[in-house]
């Protein structure tokens, strides 16, 4: 399915092609200068599918408010969130029953490095981001 | 057994380009650090991916200071290169003025006065 999120304008030219007018908020951003960059991707095994995290808590879990939903009876409502503290992610586990994992271990609270696998409720994705000894 | 799991993004931050199917797998992200489009990700596919102010681009960056051709990021199988495409200067890839190079992960590249970050999947 062909799908297009973002908070500016976007619209397609119809050839694969997207073009992207600026929004207001980013152009707000960009002049304050405020808030620090948060580039972190999820990549779900089985379907590729790729969620962006942007924000400093990006919660996952079934409940309606969470920003990645899994509906799945092995997940919790708030099952578990990625901070973005101090310049590192860090993932957190919410007394989940099943449990959350990084690399095949279970964890409560875990700071992620790119390429680290997670587990949630049997579902994997692949945690990308940029590595902080990169950093420019 | 079926899977019944069931995958919702809610971020309404995500930005995912409107025919990313057509060109196969996302192979990897183009991000944006200044600018109009400060915060932006742009996903990135086998082949080429032209960036500009242009119609014609890929990645279209709407700035009345981005060249209308700027910069090409070719991916091949083993590859990632970056092209410059119409300019006297080049492009500046990690502080290093240049008009083609091999992009490695996280490899800062600049044109006109945009700061762009690469992020191999």
């Amino acid at each position: 399915m062909q799908t297009q999120r973002g908070t500016g304008d976007g619209f397609d030219r119809g050839n694969g092609v997207t073009v992207v007018v600026p929004d207001k908020t980013v152009l707000a951003d960009a002049e304050n200068g405020q808030k620090p960059l948060i580039f972190a991707w999820l990549i779900r095994s089985e379907s590729e599918e790729i969620t962006r995290i942007a924000d400093d808590e990006f919660t996952i879990g079934s409940g309606p408010d969470v920003r990645l939903r899994i509906r799945s009876e092995e997940v919790k409502s708030l099952h578990c969130s990625i901070y973005f503290v101090q310049n590192h992610f860090e993932l957190n586990d919410h007394n989940s029953r099943s449990g959350t994992w990084v690399n095949d271990r279970s964890i409560k609270r875990q700071e992620l490095d790119d390429g680290d696998r997670i587990m949630i409720g049997g579902q994997s994705f692949l945690f990308r981001c940029f590595r902080r000894d990169a950093d420019g | 057994m079926d899977d019944r799991t069931l995958i919702e993004p809610l971020d309404q931050t995500i930005f995912e380009e409107v025919g990313a199917n057509i060109r196969g797998p996302v192979q990897g992200w183009l991000t944006i650090w200044n600018g109009t489009l400060r915060g932006r990700d742009f996903s990135l596919f086998q082949g080429r991916n032209f960036i500009g102010s242009d119609p014609h681009c890929d990645i279209r960056i709407i700035d009345i200071y981005f060249p209308p051709f700027a910069v090409n990021i070719r991916i091949g199988p083993d590859h990632w290169q970056a092209i410059d495409l119409d300019s006297d200067d080049g492009f500046v890839r990690n502080d290093r003025s240049d008009f083609r190079c091999e992009l490695t992960d996280g490899d800062w590249i600049q044109t006109g006065n945009v700061r762009f970050r690469v992020k191999k999947r």
